[in-house]
């Protein structure tokens, strides 16, 4: 059974970056165990808005409630730790390219023990590494080992490990933008059903922005439009058709 | 998988393969090159650059180079000696030292971080206000004739071996344990790999550039009393060209110009290489037209190399 | 009642007329003087001698120091030429970056003088510099006497040279001095090096060359900056500096002869220095100015001939017309341990 109490609510959300309206009093909210899908043409606000849930900037005008309370967020670094985690659309973004998976997975809030009877810290490489393998089976992405750099992979397998970074402390909300955009057909497919099982088995609700129907109609619960920066409609992928939600997309009714 | 790991195992420790088949080459080519005592020489010759490349190392993993290296070194050498000669302690005088070092590092990294300036900019800018400055302090002039106690760094010896050599191996196996075994150390390497990423995991890209400069400020300070005490005199115009052969020996040692990618020890053996190419030069008295011709030719030589391994290291794109 | 106004008048003008043309008698001569940095202590030098010989002929100077930068030097030049200076003379800071200086004075009609340096484009009236080529001969004749002396009348022995800058004219002249008197003798063998004019090359220089060359008998350097890299680089390679007349010593001679220079000679560290007159360019060539502004073309030496004062240190000094104009070559002399003291060196002199 789902339930069906909100998690995330955003009201009246304005933003503009100069002349040009981004957003336009969009309301957006999401429930627990959620899949939720953002869709709209290129210059809708998708981006923006899911930028403004991730903490990059705040908005203009609006509010944000997360769990029945408000929220500001300050910086990226704030939103994560409200529980917000998002993986940005150029995985490149998160991931150091000459670094090995647990590396990356663990960017930010490394390990470490103590040495020398506790005078100096350093790194737990191996605590670090065991750990990166079990989120990474857990999230059920095979990597052959963990210590080889980032670059050397392929990109599912670079946006699987993103995901994993996401995922090690379990988020409140998560937050993809274009997932599967750089990805070859096979992998576009194995990610999608990752994040599926992301969703129900881990009960993670989730935000994904994509241009692409199929899959949004393929895994989300719920199918949000925006378009010229305002909310056009909301549906669900078993009620509605495809033509109707690519008319709400390019509008005219 | 195989044939291009080893491709790249070698290519990373390249340096010391070069090393090793110079030396062999000159044992037979030059003559008393390969004694005792010319090796000592070329280890000595090591020291001062070798310090000041592990600050440059630093802040080239991090993305960012220093420009400054040289004035900092100068400025140094100058305070401390001026201070000595008119009394000031000398253990004193060597806080203010490595003080002056710094202080212009954290002028270099806030000028990158806070004011936005790029790295090459900001720290041209050092480059030649520090180095304007020791000339206005002595007004131009040759301080000389240290007290012998000031020039321990650079003239001393501890049983055998002297001290440079010494400082030489216990600063590199030092900075070499922060940069693999420490957060912050790793935090230099992230910084340097993926900026944007590293802020957004939430690591102070402020805090780690502005230290990386001062920890370079503060070892090119420190070379500088090594200088001063090795030449026991210290002259505003120390230094001079030795940024271009710091960041010779870092790239020929593997550091990226990019950043991220790179070990300290690599960039000793970019040193030694050096110091032994212009100790073999020194030996055969080649004509020092072409001395400058053959340290070009090197540094395209270590140039190439590096964009080869990072060609092989990328996957398909 | 024979009077008229215009007696008066008359009068009266020839009064004025009077007072100009001797205060125009009388006009003061003022000369400008760039230096490229007074807080070298040979350019300091350079100028107390040209500011004495200017005050002894009841002659002003505005000085100005361009604290070693090019472009300060031509701006200090410019404000000269505003000043309205009869005659402005120079030690150019860099050769190249002068000329555009040198040019706005020809522009400007006065008259332009170099000491030391020449510049590499604009019309210079005449340089007054040491004699260089002399300087590195009067070094070889010196490293050859020490060398018999070693070795009982025979001249033999391993000599390293610590270079300048290559390409350099001075330093080419230097070195080109040197090598003239000892190439004619097949047992001397020179190992020449170059140093940059750098005191840290220098020392590398020295302790890869020592080591190599345990029984190098001399080392002659072409100025006293390198000194200390070369004292030092003997103790770091023998363990400890053998002075002169000690056992074991090396014989270290140069050029320059500054303060620090003279120390080294005194202390019996250094053999000796060969010095350049420094104090005296000015006693040498503030007169030919003078002379220059009153009688034009004429009043400069011509060249070929050979200039001589009793007891002038720059003399005698020789007028050659080179590829960069008229030049005064003048006198250069070697001081040893016994004349290092002299009080009348440029180098013992006290900066007042």
């Amino acid at each position: 059974m789902k339930s069906d109490e909100v998690l995330l609510k955003m009201e009246g959300i304005c933003k503009s970056f100069g002349e040009v309206r981004a957003l336009e009093n969009v309301h957006f909210t999401l429930s627990h165990h959620e899949i939720v899908g953002l869709v709209g043409g290129n210059g809708a606000g998708k981006s923006t808005l899911i930028k403004i849930l991730a903490g990059v900037f705040p908005p203009d005008r609006g509010k944000i409630y997360l769990e029945g309370k408000e929220v500001h967020f300050k910086s990226p670094r704030d939103a994560y730790e409200q529980g917000i985690y998002t993986v940005h659309q150029k995985m490149e973004e998160i991931l150091a390219p000459h670094h090995d998976v647990a590396a990356n997975i663990f960017m930010g809030e490394e390990i470490t023990k103590p040495f020398f009877g506790g005078l100096l810290r350093v790194l737990a490489r191996r605590e670090m590494e065991k750990e990166a393998e079990s989120v990474l089976s857990r999230v059920g992405i095979t990597i052959d080992s963990v210590r080889r750099p980032i670059v050397s992979y392929s990109g599912g397998q670079r946006q699987a490990v993103a995901l994993a970074k996401a995922l090690r402390k379990k988020p409140k909300i998560l937050v993809l933008d274009e997932p599967t955009a750089a990805l070859g057909v096979k992998e576009k497919f194995q990610v999608l059903h990752l994040i599926k099982r992301l969703g129900k088995e881990e009960g993670i609700p989730i935000i994904i922005v994509s241009h692409n129907l199929e899959e949004v109609f393929e895994i989300v619960d719920r199918i949000v439009v925006l378009r010229n920066g305002q909310m056009v409609g909301e549906c669900s992928p078993s009620l509605a058709t495809k033509e109707q939600v690519v008319q709400m997309i390019v509008g005219g009714e | 998988m195989r044939k291009r790991e080893l491709l790249k195992f070698l290519l990373d420790n390249s340096v010391w393969i070069i090393i090793i088949v110079f030396f062999t080459l000159n044992a037979f080519l030059t003559p008393k090159f390969f004694t005792l005592l010319n090796f000592r020489n070329i280890l000595i010759h090591s020291s001062i650059l070798g310090i000041v490349v592990i600050g440059e190392s630093l802040c080239l993993l991090s993305g960012h180079f220093d420009l400054s290296v040289e004035s900092t070194l100068a400025l140094s050498a100058v305070l401390g000696s001026m201070a000595v000669k008119n009394g000031l302690a000398i253990p004193l005088a060597i806080g203010v030292m490595l003080m002056s070092g710094m202080l212009v590092g954290f002028a270099n990294g806030t000028l990158i971080r806070k004011l936005g300036l790029n790295a090459f900019v900001a720290t041209l800018i050092t480059y030649i206000g520090i180095r304007g400055t020791a000339l206005g302090i002595v007004e131009g002039k040759t301080i000389w004739n240290l007290p012998a106690a000031f020039c321990f760094f650079g003239a001393g010896n501890i049983g055998i071996l002297p001290v440079q050599i010494v400082l030489l191996a216990v600063l590199y196996l030092l900075f070499h344990a922060v940069l693999i075994y420490t957060k912050f150390g790793r935090h230099v390497y992230l910084v340097g790999d993926n900026q944007l990423a590293a802020r957004i995991s939430g690591i102070n890209v402020d805090r780690v550039v502005i230290a990386v400069f001062m920890l370079s400020g503060l070892l090119s300070a420190f070379a500088g009393l090594v200088m001063a005490g090795r030449l026991n005199s210290a002259s505003p115009l120390f230094g001079t060209g030795m940024v271009f052969e710091a960041m010779s020996a870092a790239i020929i040692g593997g550091i990226s110009l990019r950043g991220g990618i790179g070990s300290l020890f690599m960039a000793l053996g970019g040193v030694v290489l050096l110091s032994s190419i212009s100790n073999v030069l020194n030996l055969h008295a080649v004509s020092p037209y072409w001395i400058q011709t053959i340290r070009a030719l090197m540094i395209l030589f270590a140039v190439t190399l590096d964009s080869l391994k990072r060609r092989l290291v990328r996957y398909e794109e | 009642m024979r009077k008229s106004p215009l007696f008066l008048l008359l009068v009266f003008a020839g009064g004025i007329l009077l007072s100009f043309s001797a205060a125009f008698a009388q006009e003061k001569l003022i000369f400008g003087y760039s230096a490229p940095g007074l807080g070298d202590e040979g350019q300091w030098n350079i100028q107390k001698g040209f500011v004495d010989k200017c005050k002894e002929l009841g002659i002003e100077v505005i000085v100005t120091d361009a604290q070693q930068s090019a472009e300060k030097q031509n701006n200090d030049i410019e404000t000269l030429i505003a000043r309205g200076v009869h005659a402005i003379c120079a030690v150019p800071h860099d050769s190249a970056a002068i000329s555009i200086a040198v040019q706005k004075c020809n522009e400007a009609g006065i008259p332009f003088f170099t000491i030391d340096r020449g510049v590499t484009a604009g019309k210079v009236v005449l340089t007054v510099k040491a004699d260089n080529v002399k300087a590195g001969a009067i070094a070889g004749e010196v490293m050859l006497r020490l060398l018999q002396g070693k070795y009982n009348g025979i001249a033999k022995g391993k000599v390293l040279e610590i270079r300048g800058q290559p390409g350099q004219d001075v330093a080419e002249q230097r070195a080109q001095g040197f090598h003239q008197v000892l190439e004619k003798y097949p047992d001397i063998q020179i190992i020449s090096l170059p140093g940059y004019w750098n005191t840290e090359e220098g020392f590398k220089i020295t302790v890869d060359t020592l080591t190599a060359n345990p029984d190098l008998d001399g080392i002659y350097y072409h100025a006293d900056l390198y000194i200390p890299g070369i004292v030092e680089g003997v103790k770091a390679v023998k363990g400890e500096f053998a002075k002169v007349g000690e056992p074991g010593h090396i014989f270290i001679l140069g050029i320059d002869g500054n303060p620090a220079g003279l120390d080294q000679v005194e202390a019996k560290l250094a053999d000796g220095v060969v010095v350049q007159p420094l104090r005296d360019y000015g006693a040498l060539i503030v007169p030919i100015i003078v002379d220059y502004l009153k009688r034009g073309e004429e009043a400069l030496p011509k060249p070929g001939t050979v200039l001589v004062e009793e007891g002038a240190s720059w003399s005698p000094a020789m007028v050659v017309q080179t590829a960069a104009g008229l030049e005064i070559w003048t006198n250069v002399f070697y001081v040893d341990y016994l004349g290092a003291g002299d009080p009348n060196l440029w180098g013992n002199k006290p900066r007042e």
